[in-house]
């Protein structure tokens, strides 16, 4: 490294550009506002290749600097120059101090990042190494999860990075059925999806298709849920029905058996200041009763309405069906 | 037979009969302090160790809990892991050591089962060795099971319970067992047994095996556990039970025990990313309040019902037939049992026992003494 030298150098000497990380174009606003206010004046960082055709040189950092040289017509733009021997982790360091505070916070990004630094050379065992820096173990398997993770569909992936999902929320989606996951997150723009949510429609809605041995294209085609996407429902409204829809499927069982609580508890015709409730997983056999009382008056009224057969005999249709 | 990679022995236990056995089928076999520690459960599959007993080998069954009654069974930690692959075993989720590990110290195992029953000599103790793993898949390789058979035979308040999804019996029918020992078997429809209970024995053999082990004068009992829900459940477990009965007569069945399948949340995806091909982990569970997740209650009240009403049918009134890990309403609407504890379970058990098998328990068991005990 102590060969580092400062020099300008003619933009189309500069052709390598395979560490080059694509970010999106918004998270460069900012630097291309302060060029086009105040010019170039940081260097750019490139290594330089010597060969018997001549020098070349690859760019390692100031590729929107790059960019805007080009843009703007400058055929010379100011370099901090590494030998080629400059060693990889030196690279490695300067490409993860350029781009940190946009990783640091989402997790995808740093998956990206990570992906990317695979991609374009480094070896397994730097970027293992450098796991920590980016908020990772660094371990061999975390490396082979952050593969998969960006082995998500893009759609997919971007909205993990959008939602700034945790790696444990963006790897479960790996063990997905892709068309599930494609279809899924197509709903994104008529639901309200969640991390928590996405997970359980995905993973109600596997394990459904596995015991009935229907498939997505079987539900998508399910008239109760074309009505319900297709309806004018609030997005939040539509995403708990649709919730619903999917539990209602998912747990057949547990449907029916609460249908026919409801009925029973309907019939007991109790007033709006007593509740019923049961365990709707129907695991524990007991029944909650509410009294909600404001006024002293009301108590005897309750009381009386507890008093009534219906009520004895609802309650006991009830618990013999828990 | 066994799919063993690697095979050691204890320092402690090279004279043992399991150490003899053992260097004879492999030939060369390491001589270690420690047992070797495997992380991956099916890489134990393939990693036997001949054990010294290390720390206390018997304890109450780990699955007690007050909301889903225990039969008060007393687990010997004989065996851990073992060579069948079955699609819904707890131990997948459960080792911290995969390897296969089996202890050779049967006296020492013995001296605490004899320290331990002597404490309190009215009770009538049932020991398993199926906690950790199955009590006969080695059986043929190291004889561990026989030792504990004749030893058992010389033991007074208390029974062994051999549980196994094998058919290897040979080695114990001309056992001098007393009768103080137990085999059992964990049955399911061929179809289950296909499907989810990999490189375990076929339902004719276990039903064979069976057979002999009712002829050499062994009680035996049945574990119908876990059922599983699959398209033609009520016929095949059903064509079961008949056969079942058809096999054994059932004044020899000690018990009968029903359970379905269960396991920790967590095993759902190990469970999945293993047997990508097993639908059980699909059916419509919820997670009970001991943490694992079960079929919906009806579900498992119509399984359980419909194989109970079965066993009745074939076998009558005689053998006990409990619930494992159920609920006392579930009891309830199943059995007709208004379950008070875990004690009373283990009563209910003894004095069918008691009943049925002359001779075998050692005193008339007390219910409130039953009742009384701490879990």
């Amino acid at each position: 490294m102590s060969e580092i030298r400062d020099l300008t150098v003619r933009t189309v000497e500069i052709q390598d550009f395979s560490f080059r990380f694509q970010k999106p174009e918004e998270s460069s606003e900012a630097v291309i506002r302060s060029l086009e206010e105040v010019g170039l004046i940081q260097p750019i960082v490139i290594r330089e290749r010597r060969a018997e055709t001549g020098i070349s040189y690859q760019l390692i950092d100031g590729f929107v600097r790059f960019a805007f040289a080009q843009r703007t017509g400058l055929s010379e733009i100011p370099c901090r120059v590494l030998p080629w021997a400059a060693p990889d982790e030196a690279v490695f360091r300067i490409l993860l101090q350029n781009h940190d505070s946009w990783l640091q916070p989402n997790v995808p990004r740093r998956i990206r990042f990570i992906l990317f630094a695979l991609g374009a050379g480094f070896s397994r065992d730097l970027v293992r190494e450098h796991l920590p820096r980016l908020g990772f173990a660094a371990r061999d398997e975390v490396l082979a999860k952050c593969e998969k993770v960006g082995g998500l569909p893009l759609p997919v992936f971007s909205f993990c990075e959008e939602k700034n999902f945790s790696f444990k929320q963006c790897f479960q989606f790996t063990q997905q059925p892709v068309e599930l996951l494609n279809e899924v997150f197509a709903w994104r723009d008529r639901v309200t999806l969640t991390a928590s949510l996405l997970e359980e429609f995905i993973v109600n809605l596997k394990d459904y298709f596995r015991a009935s041995g229907l498939r997505i294209d079987d539900f998508v085609k399910d008239k109760e849920f074309s009505e319900l996407m297709n309806s004018d429902v609030p997005p939040l409204e539509k995403t708990g029905r649709l919730r619903q829809l999917i539990l209602r499927r998912r747990f057949p069982i547990l449907t029916s058996v609460n249908s026919r609580l409801e009925a029973l508890q309907t019939g007991m015709g109790l007033p709006g200041n007593i509740s019923v409730e049961w365990d709707r997983t129907l695991e524990r056999r007991e029944v909650k009763l509410s009294i909600r009382v404001r006024e002293p008056e009301e108590w005897p009224k309750a009381l009386a309405e507890l008093r009534r057969p219906e009520v004895g005999n609802g309650l006991e249709n009830i618990l013999a069906e828990l | 037979m066994y799919r063993i990679r690697t095979a050691s022995i204890c320092k402690s236990q090279l004279e043992s009969e399991q150490a003899r056995r053992v260097r004879e089928y492999f030939g060369a076999v390491d001589t270690v302090d420690e047992p070797p520690l495997v992380s991956d459960y099916a890489e134990g599959k393939t990693i036997l160790h001949i054990s010294e007993k290390r720390g206390q080998a018997l304890n109450p069954c780990a699955s007690m809990n007050e909301e889903y009654v225990c039969c008060g069974v007393h687990v010997l930690k004989s065996v851990s892991n073992c060579p069948f692959d079955c699609s819904y075993c707890v131990l997948q989720d459960y080792l911290t050591n995969a390897a296969i590990q089996v202890v050779a110290d049967t006296q020492g195992m013995i001296a605490e089962i004899r320290s331990r029953t002597a404490r309190e000599p009215w009770r009538f103790f049932r020991i398993g060795t199926w906690v950790l793993g199955d009590s006969l898949a080695f059986e043929p390789l190291t004889r561990s099971a026989s030792e504990l058979v004749l030893e058992f035979s010389k033991l007074r308040n208390c029974v062994l319970e051999l549980k196994t999804k094998s058919n290897h019996v040979d080695s114990l029918l001309d056992l001098p067992h007393g009768g103080r020992t137990v085999l059992a078997w964990s049955l399911n429809p061929e179809h289950v047994i296909a499907t989810e209970e990999h490189r375990t024995a076929n339902l004719d053999r276990r039903l064979a095996a069976l057979r002999k082990s009712v002829q050499a004068g062994y009680p035996v009992a049945l574990h119908f556990d876990p059922m599983l829900v699959f398209a033609g459940w009520e016929d095949a477990y059903e064509n079961l039970v008949h056969d079942v009965f058809a096999a054994v007569p059932s004044e020899r069945i000690a018990w009968i025990s029903i359970g379905s399948l269960r396991f920790n949340p967590e095993m759902k995806k190990g469970i999945e990313l293993r047997f990508p091909d097993s639908p059980i982990t699909a059916a419509e569970m919820v997670l009970g309040g001991d943490g694992k997740l079960r079929y919906v209650k009806p579900l498992r009240v119509a399984l359980y019902s419909h194989l109970y009403r079965a066993i009745r049918k074939y076998g009558g009134s005689d053998p006990f037939v409990y619930l494992c890990m159920e609920r006392r309403d579930v009891w309830k609407k199943v059995l007709g049992l208004e379950l008070k504890n875990i004690g009373h379970h283990d009563f209910e058990i003894t004095a069918s026992l008691d009943r049925r098998f002359p001779g075998l328990v050692h005193q008339k068991p007390e219910m409130q003494l039953y009742e009384s005990l701490q879990y």
